[in-house]
């Protein structure tokens, strides 16, 4: 093969800088049966020539640099092709880098490659074989053709390396960045869940807080209407007691008047329809009576849903507190009512007793007057998590579905006129929320009712 | 034998006029006072068997009123009446001022007629041993 073909066979495959110059050092001293091949590359850094390659000569020299000076490789580097007939003999050769390697250079040839006339190294052929005392002046040209080529491969390797090492900087930039803005998302997303959960708390916060409020403010008016109320409502009980006494001995009198006058009481008792005065009075005085028993109670509840409870938080055993509230709240429904336990979670629980046992009385007498001719009262409590369960069911009368989101507003009933006042189940509501706890229901209609009352196990206090 | 006579202390002219009816026909003389300060001034002139004290008044109120009477006059049985029961007043009530009973509004007459009744003979009893060791 032609040296010019197996020079462009060289760079096949984009060999780096190095790899470039250490096959023509090959190639050159292959085909110019020279000794030796050195490739000096001129260093910025540095201003030096280093040696890049030595082929056949002492490798050990690869990474020396020449300072500037008056060699024959920086000769070369800046003024051209230079041959050293002689080296023994010329004052141009240096024997500095034989001395350290060793090698005895008898003549050299020596000659720059570059591209686009910059000087980029120097080449060096050792000890070339020379023909009437000429060194390779016949294969100046095709050197320093050779050399051009060499230049121009060099400078392509340098800059695909350079090309290649900044692709890959690109690359993994652009790895860097991605790697980043997944980081950042992650970030900002997790950031995003964390204000939009603290932000839900604080709705929740304010929610309870306004409720506290309006329930404190709501608290101090019952109280104070209860008083009010009070009052005027224990005179008007009274007086209609004396009443009825004073009717009564009235009627009684008219009768002995009409027992003593049997010819005219019967025109008056007539004229003025003393029949029916007589058997609707008493009555009336009863129904009015009956109405203030109705105040009394709605006072009482209204203060009992307002009452602000004292928060004394204590371990109750809550199977008693259960066991004695139910038969407090079902002992008028005895003959109706059959109660099922299942008490299964630890008895004891940490909780204001008196709250707690109001709501499960409430529910208890709804669960009862909810069961029309005969059914079952079921009680159950449980441990979920760290959630104390306790569940109501009755197999009563269910609540209807449009219903279902008003039970627990204050005056909301379904109940017969003077049988309920509507704040039972707001008033649960409101202590089951105090506690910091939930209430909820589950209903079918004609099948029956399930409260879910779901407490919070507060750390145990200290005795 | 002494009159036996009942104090009655509200502020509201209606309460004590029920009040009045409730225990007209009873074996004791019912009188009111429509104060505190009126009460005090009843019961260091005359002797009562039982005061029957609303709680809250303007001027001198029932607590303070039953109290008077818990350090001065103590064989004069109390009764408080009252509309606004919570625990706090009720506490106070015994323990400051030996209350006899507490009477919640609206009342029950017959049962408030039977407390009177129970409160007048344990004052009498209590009157008649004070005057036995005099």
């Amino acid at each position: 093969m032609e040296p010019f073909e197996k020079l462009l066979r060289l760079f096949d495959g984009f060999p780096s800088p190095s790899e470039t110059i250490r096959r023509a050092a090959g190639l050159l001293r292959e085909t110019f049966s020279a000794e030796a091949v050195g490739f000096l590359v001129y260093s910025s850094r540095s201003r030096s020539l280093v040696f890049q390659v030595v082929d056949g000569g002492a490798e050990n020299l690869v990474g020396t640099g020449i300072s500037d000076g008056p060699g024959v490789a920086w000769w070369a580097f800046r003024h051209g092709f230079v041959t050293v007939e002689d080296c023994a003999s010329d004052a141009r050769f240096s024997g500095m880098v034989d001395e350290s390697t060793g090698f005895g250079t008898r003549n050299l040839v020596a000659l720059p490659f570059g591209y686009r006339g910059k000087a980029l190294g120097v080449i060096e052929l050792l000890n070339v074989p020379s023909v009437n005392g000429e060194v390779a002046a016949e294969r100046r040209a095709a050197l320093m053709l050779m050399a051009g080529h060499i230049g121009v491969a060099y400078a392509a390797a340098n800059l695909h390396h350079r090309l290649a090492l900044q692709k890959k900087r690109l690359e993994q930039a652009n790895l860097d960045l991605e790697r980043k803005v997944d980081e950042r998302t992650g970030e900002l997303r997790a950031t995003l869940a964390r204000l939009q959960k603290q932000n839900e708390l604080l709705q929740r916060t304010q929610t309870q807080l306004v409720q506290t409020e309006k329930m404190a403010a709501l608290g101090q008016l019952a109280a104070g209407v209860a008083h009010e109320i009070n009052n005027p409502i224990g005179f008007i009980a009274s007086n209609l007691n004396t009443a009825r006494e004073y009717l009564d001995q009235l009627l009684t009198y008219a009768n002995r008047l009409a027992e003593a006058n049997p010819a005219t009481a019967p025109v008056y008792r007539k004229k003025y329809d003393i029949d029916f005065v007589e058997s609707d009075t008493l009555r009336l005085v009863d129904e009015c009576l009956e109405g203030t028993v109705r105040v009394t109670n709605i006072v009482r509840n209204l203060k009992e849903f307002a009452h602000q409870s004292r928060g004394e938080v204590a371990a109750v055993n809550v199977g008693e507190l259960i066991d004695r509230t139910l038969s407090i709240a079902l002992s008028p429904y005895r003959h109706k009512v059959d109660v099922c336990k299942e008490y299964q979670a630890p008895e004891s629980l940490v909780c204001d007793a008196q709250a707690l046992g109001q709501v499960i009385l409430n529910l208890a007498v709804n669960a009862a007057q909810a069961i029309v001719e005969h059914g079952v009262i079921t009680v159950r409590t449980a441990l979920k998590n760290d959630t104390f369960v306790v569940e109501v069911e009755d197999t009563g009368c269910g609540i209807a579905e449009e219903n279902l989101h008003r039970i627990f507003e204050p005056f909301f009933t379904t109940k017969e006129v003077g049988v309920g006042t509507g704040l039972g189940l707001s008033t649960c509501f409101h202590l089951i929320r105090q506690a910091g706890g939930d209430i909820k229901v589950r209903s079918t209609v004609g099948r029956g009712t399930v409260f879910c009352l779901e407490l919070p196990r507060n750390v145990e206090v200290a005795a | 034998m002494e009159t036996k006579r009942v104090l009655i202390v509200d502020d509201d002219l209606l309460v004590r006029n029920a009040l009045l009816r409730c225990l007209r026909s009873e074996a004791y003389e019912v009188e009111t006072a429509a104060s505190g300060r009126a009460a005090y001034d009843k019961l260091t002139s005359q002797r009562y068997v039982v005061v029957i004290s609303d709680l809250k008044m303007p001027g001198i109120d029932g607590m303070a009123l039953l109290r008077w009477i818990s350090e001065n006059q103590p064989r004069v049985g109390r009764i408080l009446l009252t509309g606004h029961a919570d625990l706090e007043n009720v506490l106070a009530a015994i323990n400051e001022c030996g209350v006899f009973r507490i009477v919640q509004k609206p009342w029950d007459d017959a049962e408030l007629r039977v407390l009177v009744r129970a409160a007048v003979d344990d004052a009498a009893i209590d009157g008649a041993g004070a005057r036995e060791r005099a």
